[in-house]
């Protein structure tokens, strides 16, 4: 038998394994068990994608077609249309699935924060990153030609940290969201046991592709060890959940505590930020801040989480019957309800 | 996380699983040995040992092959992985 490797008939899925998105990408195909060839994006076959843009990994190639499309979340949508019931990651209940495109959403745009905070803040992180990215993305090169790849790209991370909010005057808020995450998560998960049943959902793929780089970088490692080690262990079983078998909650079950909890943390952290972003974007203001229990908070305005909250506001909106009035329920006891109506 | 590896580089389509009490049965069906890893076959041969396990693989996926083609290569090659197994796991367990 020979497994043709050149053949354009595999999904193609470039990125880094320092990039908690293509982490989570990577986890969402091994689970669904849709073929595809994993290559480390590096200097050697970056002409490859130099017209993309925006150029963010992941980037992924569909079989039989030339070009890459990037972006996870609607990729990972894109997929259960081009799948459909192939070992799905949407909650078959439309209730369900709403509680967990929002759950999703606050990994993507709010836990990131802490990846990309815990990564460029601490000297002893910063080196390691640097040099860990350096590794998979310029392999031709060596030595002192190679620690000056990794500084240049520390320098550039580290220059875009007041813009996506990491400052050290933000990071009590970042801080505190990404510990009670953890404290959130270890009461729950394990290999079988996942938000929203017995089998991994969109939020599980986003929340894990956040907490893989973390459970890697020296310190949040340190704090997972110390304070969520079933967690970490988590983040490592749901790299590749292939072999897992299991089932949806139903739209009136019970939520576990953990659920429930993460909704909370996005009325108390993700919402109110969606929300002054979208206020300043209106006001044509380029930064904005708020205050949280926990301290202050400011950064940039982008455009791109003001598409995200319209986009919660019209998945919340094309609910209806049961489910609508369940998930109304579900969102004002955690906090989120004010936010999305 | 060898076994793994190669089915990985070499794309044959494979389902990997945590082997726990919930399995136990399934597993004691394809297993001589209480050893890990078991690959269960799609005909339903269990096969135990990643060396085993390897060769055997190899002579139904050829390509791309994970042998070298030069002789004393292939030679060298076998004796680096014998190593690994046999001597670099000697530090894995021990600082463990």
């Amino acid at each position: 038998m020979i497994i043709s490797t050149d053949a354009n008939d595999r999904y193609r899925l470039l990125g880094t394994l320092g990039s908690p998105y293509s982490m989570k990408l990577r986890a969402i195909m091994r689970y669904r068990r849709l073929p595809h060839d994993w290559v480390l994006r590096t200097t050697r076959n970056q002409a490859e994608t130099e017209y993309m843009k925006p150029n963010l990994l992941p980037m992924l190639r569909y079989p039989g077609e030339d070009r890459y499309r990037v972006d996870t979340t609607p990729l990972a949508y894109d997929l259960e249309a081009r799948h459909p019931r192939q070992r799905s990651i949407i909650p078959d209940d439309p209730g369900l699935a709403f509680l967990c495109h929002l759950l999703e959403d606050m990994a993507d745009e709010w836990l990131t924060k802490a990846m990309f905070h815990y990564r460029w803040f601490h000297a002893a992180d910063i080196d390691y990153a640097a040099h860990w990215i350096a590794d998979d993305a310029f392999p031709d090169t060596r030595g002192a030609e190679r620690d000056a790849m990794a500084t240049h790209f520390a320098d550039r991370q580290i220059g875009r940290m007041p813009i996506v909010g990491c400052t050290p005057e933000n990071a009590p808020v970042i801080e505190d969201s990404f510990h009670r995450i953890l404290a959130l998560l270890e009461s729950r998960v394990s290999v079988y046991d996942f938000l929203f049943g017995s089998r991994p959902s969109l939020a599980d793929f986003g929340l894990f592709g956040q907490l893989k780089t973390l459970a890697t970088d020296p310190s949040p490692m340190a704090i997972m060890r110390a304070s969520a080690m079933k967690t970490e262990s988590w983040a490592r079983q749901l790299d590749d959940a292939s072999g897992i078998e299991g089932d949806w909650l139903a739209g009136g079950d019970d939520l576990p505590p953990a659920t429930l909890g993460l909704l909370a943390l996005a009325g108390d952290y993700y919402l109110p930020f969606l929300l002054a972003n979208a206020a300043a974007m209106d006001r044509g203001e380029k930064t904005f801040s708020l205050t949280y229990a926990k301290g202050p908070y400011s950064q940039g305005t982008f455009g791109y989480q003001v598409k995200c909250l319209i986009e919660l506001r019209r998945r919340f909106g094309e609910l209806n019957g049961e489910a609508a009035a369940r998930t109304r329920s579900i969102l004002q006891k955690t906090g989120c309800l004010e936010a999305l109506s | 996380m060898k076994t793994l590896s190669y089915f990985r580089s070499k794309n044959i389509p494979h389902e990997w699983v945590l082997r726990n009490p919930s399995n136990m049965e399934a597993f004691q069906k394809y297993a001589k040995l209480p050893q890990f890893p078991l690959v269960v076959t799609p005909d339903g041969q269990g096969i135990q040992g990643s060396t085993p396990i390897v060769e055997k693989l190899e002579a139904l996926y050829l390509e791309p092959s994970i042998h070298p083609d030069e002789p004393t290569a292939v030679f060298a090659s076998a004796l680096l992985e014998e190593y690994g197994d046999e001597w670099v796991n000697k530090p894995m367990f021990n600082y463990r």
